[in-house]
């Protein structure tokens, strides 16, 4: 879970992207306590006010949401939401760049399928 | 409140160690003090805590004038680079000792870091290496606990490991109590992430006094075949340039954050150190003027 | 001001070095006290007088204040203590260590003069009861009284003197120290013998002025102390505290 900070996205952004994958990835479950803002600067040696920065965001789009006294807790339905954001995000970072370039090689819709039904063998079909 | 530090000068002889210094740090805030050995750095932090009178100029603390008031130095710590203990005192003395003076001090907390550290508590502090003299100042001021911290290059002599044990006690004394802590060091990089705010001093002037994300917005480090860079950088403001054969480098600040650099050419987002450096060096190819308070 | 703390820090140390300071006195007494025995009982019956307390004390003090101030302002300033607080502890410190040596005096003296009881050809003398009480060995109340009161102003003076020349070479540049250091000899030896006719006058009413009790010399101690005193507090007000 810890990665090197890379110089080139604001740290924030970086934390905020750290934080959905593990909401995903079910490291940090659903309506349980995440590490505190404390921990997270010390483990990235980073400003909390940083840190704070990452989660609040995650708060803005209710993917978090604090108890008082206690901390931050990840909120139900929160990794439902992510697929969803990241399947839209899928959309338009793979499929439709891979439209154009279909497109651009005359693949029509059939053959798109098909290649696609071929990759998903290839790799084994983890759903349906 | 803060502290405001307004037009200190302070010579030394002929040097001008400090030349109308105008500052000022917010209650709560992470500031680095940033600057090459010599540029006045430790010179400014002997004058805020009156070790030093300044020439001219004051430092009002909280609004109250610093000068040997002691309901209003004691607001302020300083980790200096020199030991200021008497002769054959050991550290565990000094933890004693210090809670006399500084009635929030934790020294629960000093003690558990020295066994973390591995500081010998029994060990007079005369007797202790440069490394963990360091180290000793170090534990103390972070957990004195005063509104105002200056740690004055805080990891000299400090090995690899005990540099990053510091900086992840320091993130987690300013996470768990806020204060104003300021950090002067030529370790740029190291602090880059951490500090909020950035001053950087040169030869007794400030240069610059920002916040890091606005000192870094818009600079960026493209590079590429020279010429290529070279049209893309003209008429844009280049700071810094770095060629080898037939590769460039430029540090080109100014530019909107979204920029999108022509086909063959990358950017880099600019780290705060290779701001300072460019900075340092622009600076260096000035002319030449003697350090003797002409302001 | 955070001058209970400083003072209750400064306390502690004082109190160990006077009590350190009255057992090696007592210890050498009793050395003295014995070769005195000796010495009789091997036939001499020269006198000895030992009145090393009193200059012991003095110098004592003399060397405290030459350490003290500047360990004391570092150290002072380090936690948040100025300068103004760090030299008011001095002189606290420095009225709370001579009044325990002064104290120590008059019981040196007691015990000294119980111990000596049997040694008759042993002479313990101390600054009042020599320059004021013909030498006696045993003084009423009132004379140690007179004697404590004495001391404190005789050992405050050497405190304060101490400080002034560890300020001065503080603030001195090299070739300044060198000059200082090498005129106080040759005015030692060479200046007052050559510079004698010139204050005679004035020194030997001084002088008389102070044989006559010991109130007039404890004036002309605490005049002096008052003067070095307020060039001390003059130096320590700007001088610039640097480490070790």
């Amino acid at each position: 879970m810890i990665r090197y900070l890379s110089q080139e996205r604001p740290i924030f952004l970086q934390i905020a992207d750290m934080l959905k994958d593990a909401i995903l990835s079910g490291a940090y479950p659903e309506d349980s306590q995440i590490p505190s803002i404390t921990e997270f600067s010390v483990a990235y040696n980073i400003n909390p006010a940083t840190a704070l920065k990452g989660v609040n965001l995650l708060v803005e789009e209710g993917l978090l949401y604090k108890k008082r006294g206690l901390g931050m807790f990840v909120a139900s339905g929160a990794r439902r939401q992510l697929v969803a954001q990241r399947k839209e995000g899928f959309y338009r970072d793979y499929i439709q760049p891979m439209i154009r370039e279909a497109r651009h090689l005359e693949i029509g819709s059939v053959e798109l399928q098909q290649m696609t039904e071929r990759g998903m063998k290839e790799h084994g079909d983890r759903n349906q | 409140m803060g502290i405001e530090i307004s037009k200190v000068t302070k010579r030394f002889g002929s040097t001008c160690a400090l030349q109308a210094v105008d500052l000022e740090l917010k209650e709560q805030g992470l500031y680095g003090l940033l600057g090459n050995n010599g540029a006045g750095k430790t010179t400014l932090f002997n004058v805020i805590t009156n070790r030093l009178y300044p020439d001219s100029g004051s430092v009002r603390v909280d609004g109250a004038e610093a000068a040997d008031r002691d309901d209003v130095l004691g607001k302020i710590y300083m980790m200096g680079e020199e030991n200021y203990y008497p002769e054959d005192m050991k550290v565990r003395k000094a933890f004693e000792v210090t809670g006399l003076f500084y009635p929030e001090f934790n020294k629960a907390r000093a003690l558990e870091l020295a066994k973390q550290f591995g500081l010998d508590t029994k060990k007079k502090i005369t007797k202790l290496s440069t490394g963990y003299a360091s180290i000793f100042r170090m534990i103390l001021a972070l957990c004195v606990n005063t509104p105002y911290l200056l740690l004055d290059e805080p990891v000299l002599g400090l090995d690899a490991r005990h540099r990053d044990m510091f900086y992840k006690a320091l993130i987690e004394k300013y996470a768990e109590e806020p204060c104003t802590i300021v950090i002067s060091t030529h370790l740029i990089q190291e602090v880059a992430h951490i500090i909020e705010h950035a001053v950087v001093i040169r030869d007794g002037v400030i240069m610059k006094d920002a916040p890091t994300e606005a000192l870094l917005d818009g600079c960026w480090s493209v590079s590429g075949p020279r010429d290529k860079v070279a049209d893309f950088v003209r008429g844009k403001n280049a700071v810094k340039e770095s060629t080898m054969g037939g590769l460039s480098s430029v540090l080109v600040d100014g530019l909107p954050e979204e920029i999108q650099v022509p086909d063959g050419l990358e950017k880099h987002k600019a780290t705060l150190q290779d701001y300072f450096i460019a900075l340092m060096d622009k600076e260096e190819l000035r002319d030449e003027s003697s350090r003797s308070c002409s302001l | 001001m955070n001058l209970r703390a400083a003072v209750h820090y400064k306390s502690k140390d004082m109190l160990k070095s006077a009590g350190t300071y009255f057992i090696v006195l007592l210890t050498i007494l009793l050395a003295v006290i014995a070769i005195a025995r000796i010495n009789v009982s091997n036939g001499g019956s020269s006198y000895v007088t030992f009145s090393g307390y009193t200059i012991g004390a003095w110098v004592m003090m003399l060397v405290m204040g030459i350490c003290a101030i500047r360990e004391d302002l570092r150290f002072f300033i380090q936690n948040g203590v100025g300068r103004r607080t760090a030299f008011l502890t001095q002189w606290i410190a420095a009225l709370e260590l001579a009044a325990l040596l002064a104290i120590g005096g008059q019981l040196f003296q007691l015990l000294a003069n119980a111990i000596a009881q049997s040694t008759p050809n042993v002479r313990i003398g101390e600054l009042y009861s020599m320059l004021y009480a013909q030498g006696a060995m045993s003084l009423s109340l009132w004379q140690h009284v007179e004697s404590f009161i004495l001391y404190l102003g005789f050992l405050l003076m050497a405190y304060m003197g101490g400080m002034f020349f560890s300020l001065l070479f503080y603030v001195l540049n090299k070739t300044m120290q060198i000059v200082v250091a090498v005129s106080i000899p040759f005015l030692l030896f060479g200046g007052i013998p050559f510079l004698w006719p010139y204050f005679s006058g004035p020194l030997t009413a001084v002088y008389r002025f102070c044989v006559v009790n010991s109130w007039n010399l404890l004036l002309v101690f605490l005049i002096v102390t008052a003067i070095i005193g307020a060039v001390n507090g003059l130096i320590t007000r700007r001088i610039p505290i640097r480490g070790l």
